[in-house]
C-alpha cells in the first residue's frame, strides 16, 4: 500500500513545478473541487488496490476504464451533449462487457 | 468483498471524471493545474494518513512503482483538463479509457503473463469496441 503513498508524491512533485512556472494561480472553486477530487482518487487507488490482491490487472483495469460511462451519462443527462447514434451503440457496449466480466473471479491466474 | 472494492473504485474514477468535466463547464479551465495540484495533493493527505494507520513498510518496488504512476497519473490528468476545453466528454473519456484498455491488456498479457479466459477477452474486446464507437 506505500506505492499508494509514493503514487501521490510522485504526481504532486509532476504538477507542482508545473503550477508555480505558470503563474502559480489559484481558484476557491477550483480548491474545492481538487479537494473532492483528490478524496474520490484516494478511494478508488485504495480500494483498487486492494482489489488487486486477488484479481486479475487485465480484467480489474479493464472494469475501471468502463467508469466513463458515468461522465459520459452526465454529460448527455446533466449537459446536454448528443450521443450520435454509433456513440449509442458504442454505450449499448458496456453492459454486454460487464457480462462477460462477472461471474468469471480470478478464474485465471498468473503463471509466474 | 472484492467486487465491492472494485464496485468502489469504479464509482470513484467515474465520480472524479464527472469533476474533472465539471472543472471545465463552471469557466475555470484556466486553473487546470491549480485544480490537479489540490486534487493529487489532497491524495497524498489521505494516502499519508492510510499510510500511518498500517505498519510502516515501504519497498524500493513501491517506491519506484508509485513515483513513476504518480507521475504519468499526474500528467495525464492535467492533460485530461486541458483536452476537455475543446472536445466533447462523450469523445475525451472514451478515447482516453481506449488507450489504458488496451494498453494495460496487452501488458498484462504480455509482460506478467496472466491468463485471460476466452470469455474475458471477448469482455475486453467489448470494451475497446464500445470506447471506439463512442469516439
Amino acid at each position: 500500500m506505500s506505492a499508494n503513498l509514493f503514487l501521490h508524491i510522485g504526481a504532486t512533485a509532476i504538477v507542482l513545478p508545473f503550477f508555480l512556472a505558470t503563474g502559480a494561480r489559484t481558484h476557491p472553486t477550483a480548491l474545492w473541487l481538487g479537494v473532492t477530487c483528490g478524496v474520490f482518487m484516494a478511494v478508488a487507488v485504495i480500494a483498487f488496490f486492494y482489489h488487486m490482491k486477488s484479481a486479475l490487472l487485465a480484467v480489474s483495469w479493464t472494469v475501471i476504464g468502463l467508469s466513463i460511462v458515468i461522465p459520459v451519462a452526465v454529460a448527455i443527462m446533466i449537459w446536454g451533449e448528443r450521443p450520435t447514434t454509433r456513440q449509442w451503440v458504442g454505450l449499448g457496449l458496456i453492459p454486454v462487457a460487464f457480462v462477460c466480466f462477472a461471474g468469471n473471479g480470478k478464474s485465471g491466474e498468473a503463471e509466474s | 468483498l472484492s467486487l465491492l472494492l472494485l464496485a468502489i473504485a469504479f464509482v470513484a474514477t467515474g465520480l472524479t471524471n464527472v469533476i474533472n468535466k465539471l472543472i471545465v463547464v463552471m469557466g475555470l479551465g484556466e486553473y487546470a493545474v491549480f485544480f490537479t495540484l489540490t486534487a493529487v495533493a489532497t491524495g497524498l493527505v489521505v494516502a499519508g494518513i492510510v499510510q500511518l494507520s498500517q505498519k510502516p513498510r515501504i519497498r524500493r518496488r513501491d517506491i519506484v512503482l508509485g513515483l513513476v504512476m504518480g507521475a504519468t497519473g499526474g500528467l495525464a490528468m492535467a492533460s485530461l483538463i486541458v483536452a476537455l476545453r475543446t472536445i466533447p466528454a462523450v469523445t475525451a473519456f472514451p478515447v482516453r479509457s481506449c488507450a489504458n484498455i488496451a494498453l494495460t491488456a496487452g501488458v498484462s498479457y504480455g509482460l506478467w503473463r496472466e491468463r485471460v479466459t476466452p470469455r474475458q477477452w471477448l469482455g475486453i474486446a467489448c470494451a475497446i469496441a464500445s470506447v471506439y464507437l463512442l469516439v
